[in-house]
């Protein structure tokens, strides 16, 4: 309760005036009478109590008390912290990022906020429309400008967090652009939320804006990475961990490592608030193990923290495929050199026959490297390294350049941490890119060096003579053409193996030959796809754990794996946050599960003529007796 | 004023009754207590008006030029004394319940009653000093005429406190009689301890307490200034239902202290409204009461 015109409580003085009028003088009539005897004695034990007892079962100075003080609570807008009675339009923004996962709701935040969405769309005036946007990954609109009751509530109950990170920008991108085309008259934006929204570059939104922060506590434990890794050249595995404490307090734990349901290590941890601990765990010969990490409460049996998701991790290793490298080159001792020094490759450099010409075999699950020269009629089956490429079929090429630009290095993985300052390039070709083409490294004329994948399989393309230029001899080198021969000759189908988030794709890139795949998810449940059309992107990974993946050929099946988990930091990171910023607009939290004052006044002045009524009635009552003769 | 023909045989056919018969000096219809020896002579005394002149002594008039009567032993009379509040609390209650109307009728009623009963009767309007007209002592029914003049000659329009005034009509020395008291009883100062006085003095005491209907009722409400009519006192006082209901139950409660006075020291105490018929306080109340029968 607060009064938004507190000095409208100065008319409570009122009050004293109205009481001395009672108290000092009352105007009143003279009635004669033939003796004042009988009344005195009925008043001789009220003037006893004088002048209180004037007070006394006054109902007409209690009535105008009562009248006076619903006014003066009028008058200071008596409010009450409630949830605004909001109308025209409410875009209500749900954040089901995985941090609303934290049990310190009803009985998870998500869960609390769908709630308090339903408290809001039962309070709203009719005719109010409501749309909601639950913010997740991709932000989904669960509700379209609706106004019908049953119809949001029964859109809420369907509603559910998901274990990812959101898009705020393009959320609220959808909200003004919902917001912007409503004509249902006053615009409100709230947002139901624990927090975790970036600061900067977010649109602002066109209406009035209010937080609902929801959630309370921030402790939280977690398992931020988990890998393993097999030695170079041994059957050997490692595994490597790292813990997080995300809370303010030191945290004690349970660490339990498992391999294939044998315990590898059960240990007893401590972290200090936000500190970050790496550990590394032999996991002995594992050429095919399945690993599970666990934190669980010093106390058994108790829940380790508010927020599971990241309690337990998983990690898998599976035989990896070494596959043939065809080189075919005049002479490129760079690239022979590296092929030598690259794992999980078989490198062959073919050399010409007799007649000086390259004999491709046929190997379509070979990579094939074609320096400066493409042998035969066609394009080998298998995947490709072209560089120098003369004319084919693939992508156009317009003749040569002569000392192109600096290159550009561009977003994409397999170009990270890549330099291109100081490479220099005296000679390439001009190509026009395919449509399937992504480019790494560009320059202001050419593409210089760009991937892809085409009619299944995939081509890796630089544009220049090694021999043209001094890349070579630069530290990109070897980094560029091990990310280029990775990409083509990955170990496993599995492209990643490790390191997948919930909802994150994973890309499975299942031998020529084959012809089905078989992922299992950790609950069982079995998704089959057709090989032959290159990659599959498998995204049906909501849940955390280990996916098996069976892949048939005509050689037999082989089995490999995945592993998903929570190892998001910005999620991980659940403590509520007090305010927002919203295109530069700090949005402070409203109270609890309610978002403005709620004025009653209008209730007080009903209140105070209802009074005025009754004092009315007792008024004339007390009079309604026959009037004395006056004086 | 005259009471009409219906009313006076009425009346006269009532008798006033003093349980504690005083010995009168002169003949009347009550038998005595004392058995005399028949019609033997007495004594005298002096005259008044309404004495039966057979009984004035001729010869002694002629000798001394004043008349006396012939007392005889063997039978005695009722002295009956009316005190009539006038004051001007009495002097309200509307023309239909007006308190000293009220009071002078039913004064009326039993002075008619004690003169056809050869009783002596007196009148008097009590005031502290005595300077209240008065009337008697008189006997006999010729004295009606004379009497009810008196009686509405009176006007209520003074001041008096009750105690002094009663003290003073005990000082006055009359012989024991009957004697009623016919008034409000409103004085703030109280009047018991003059009855106590009356008493002294022999008296058989009948008071009469007579209350207008707005008085045992009021019908006023709101923010009032009360004026005293007869003192000229205010009172400030709020009256709602509540407050009327108080001085209700405050009213029933000094009526009842009165008349438990009263049935203490043997003395009547009849209440009324002004609101009831006269003929019917004195025809069925006080004959309920054994005052007349």
């Amino acid at each position: 309760m607060n009064f938004i015109t507190p000095s409208g409580l100065l008319f409570a003085l009122l009050a004293i005036p109205i009481i001395a009028m009672y108290l000092l003088k009352i105007r009143r009539r003279e009635v004669e009478i033939s003796s004042t005897m009988l009344w005195r004695m009925v008043l001789r034990d009220r003037q006893a109590n004088a002048p209180w007892q004037k007070l006394r079962r006054n109902l007409l100075l209690l009535l105008q008390l009562v009248i006076l003080s619903g006014l003066v609570l009028a008058a200071a807008r008596l409010a009450f912290p409630g949830r605004a009675i909001a109308s025209g339009s409410v875009v209500l923004l749900l954040d089901g990022t995985a941090s609303m996962l934290a049990e310190d709701g009803a009985p998870t935040r998500f869960d609390l906020a769908v709630q308090i969405a339903q408290n809001i769309a039962e309070e709203t005036s009719s005719g109010a429309e409501i749309t909601a946007i639950l913010v997740g990954r991709e932000p989904a609109i669960i509700l379209g400008a609706e106004s019908d009751k049953s119809r949001i509530a029964e859109a809420f109950e369907n509603a559910g967090a998901t274990t990812t990170r959101a898009d705020w920008g393009a959320a609220l991108a959808l909200a003004a652009g919902i917001g912007r085309q409503s004509q249902a008259g006053d615009l409100t934006y709230i947002l139901i939320s624990d927090g975790g929204i970036p600061n900067a570059d977010l649109p602002a939104l066109p209406g009035d804006v209010r937080f609902i922060p929801v959630g309370e506590r921030g402790e939280n434990l977690a398992i931020n990475a988990f890998e393993a890794r097999a030695l170079p050249g041994s059957a050997i595995s490692q595994l490597f961990l790292r813990l997080v404490n995300f809370g303010e307090q030191s945290r004690t734990a349970l660490l339990r490592i498992s391999r294939d349901e044998t315990v590898l290590l059960d240990q007893q941890v401590r972290l200090e608030p936000g500190e970050s601990l790496p550990l590394t765990v032999d996991a002995g010969d594992s050429s095919r193990a399945r690993f599970v990490a666990e934190l669980r409460n010093v106390e058994a049996g108790a829940p380790l923290d508010i927020f599971p998701p990241d309690d337990r991790a998983y990690t898998a290793v599976a035989p990896t495929t070494n596959r043939r490298v065809y080189l075919v080159s005049e002479g490129n001792i760079f690239l022979e050199r590296l092929l030598l020094l690259l794992p999980d490759i078989v490198p062959l450099r073919l050399v010409p026959d007799n007649s000086g010409l390259f004999r491709l075999p046929e190997d379509p699950n070979g990579v094939f490297i074609l320096d400066g020269q493409i042998p035969g009629e066609s394009m080998p089956d298998g995947d490709l390294l072209l560089l120098n490429p003369p004319e084919n079929e693939l992508f156009d090429v317009f003749g040569e350049l002569e000392s192109v630009g600096a290159g550009m290095v561009l977003d994409h993985p397999l170009s990270e941490q890549l330099s291109w300052e100081s490479v220099h390039i005296r000679l390439t070709k001009r190509i026009g890119l395919p449509v399937w083409g992504q480019v790494l490294v560009d320059s202001d004329q050419t593409p210089l060096v760009f991937v892809g994948e085409q009619a299944g399989r995939r081509v890796a393309v630089v544009g220049f003579d090694l021999h043209e230029s001094d890349l070579p001899l630069q530290v990109g080198f070897p980094i560029l053409f091990s990310r280029l021969i990775g990409y083509l000759a990955p170990p496993q189908a599995v492209e990643r193996p490790n390191g997948t988030l919930p909802l994150e794709s994973v890309a499975i890139r299942p031998p020529a030959d084959a012809h089905t795949v078989r992922v299992t998810t950790p609950s069982g449940e079995i998704l089959v796809y057709e090989a032959g059309n290159g990659t599959i992107l498998f995204s049906d990974t909501a849940e955390t754990g280990i996916y098996q993946v069976e892949i048939t050929s005509p050689a037999g099946s082989a089995e490999e794996a995945f592993s998903v988990n929570f190892f998001d930091p910005q999620e991980s990171t659940i403590l509520p946050v007090p305010s927002v910023n919203l295109g530069q607009e700090p949005v402070p939290a409203a109270v609890e599960n309610q978002v403005a004052n709620r004025e009653i006044w209008i209730w007080l002045l009903v209140f105070a003529l209802a009074f005025i009524l009754i004092e009315w009635l007792a008024y004339h009552r007390r009079l309604g007796l026959p009037q004395p003769k006056t004086r | 004023m005259q009471f009409d023909e219906e009313t006076i045989q009425k009346l006269n056919a009532l008798t006033l009754v003093a349980t504690r018969v005083r010995a009168g000096r002169m003949r009347g219809d009550r038998r005595s207590s004392k058995r005399g020896t028949s019609i033997e002579f007495a004594d005298f005394r002096n005259y008044t008006p309404g004495d039966d002149i057979r009984r004035l002594d001729w010869n002694i008039y002629a000798r001394l030029d004043k008349p006396f009567i012939k007392l005889f032993e063997e039978e005695e009379d009722l002295a009956v004394y009316l005190l009539l509040d006038a004051s001007k609390s009495m002097n309200w209650g509307g023309d239909s319940a007006h308190k000293f109307s009220y009071a002078r009728l039913v004064a009326a009623s039993l002075g008619s009653i004690a003169l056809a009963g050869g009783d002596q009767l007196s009148a008097h309007q009590l005031s502290e000093t005595g300077e209240g007209q008065s009337f008697g002592p008189a006997r006999g029914v010729q004295q009606n005429l004379r009497y009810f003049n008196y009686l509405w000659t009176l006007e209520a329009d003074r001041r008096t406190r009750l105690a002094p005034a009663l003290t003073h009509f005990a000082q006055l020395g009359r012989r024991p009689g009957l004697l009623f008291l016919i008034s409000d009883l409103l004085d703030p100062d109280g009047f018991e301890s003059s009855l106590d006085t009356l008493l002294a003095r022999g008296h058989e005491i009948v008071v009469i307490h007579l209350l207008s209907p707005d008085e045992i009722a009021p019908q006023i409400a709101g923010d009032l200034q009360l004026v005293d009519r007869e003192y000229g006192d205010t009172q400030e006082v709020s009256i709602d239902p509540v407050m009327l209901e108080t001085y209700r139950r405050k009213l029933g409660a000094w009526r009842g202290q009165i008349q438990a006075f009263c049935r203490r020291r043997d003395i009547h105490y009849v209440h009324t409204s002004t609101e009831l018929p006269w003929e019917r306080f004195i025809l069925q109340n006080l004959r309920s009461e054994g005052i007349v029968r």
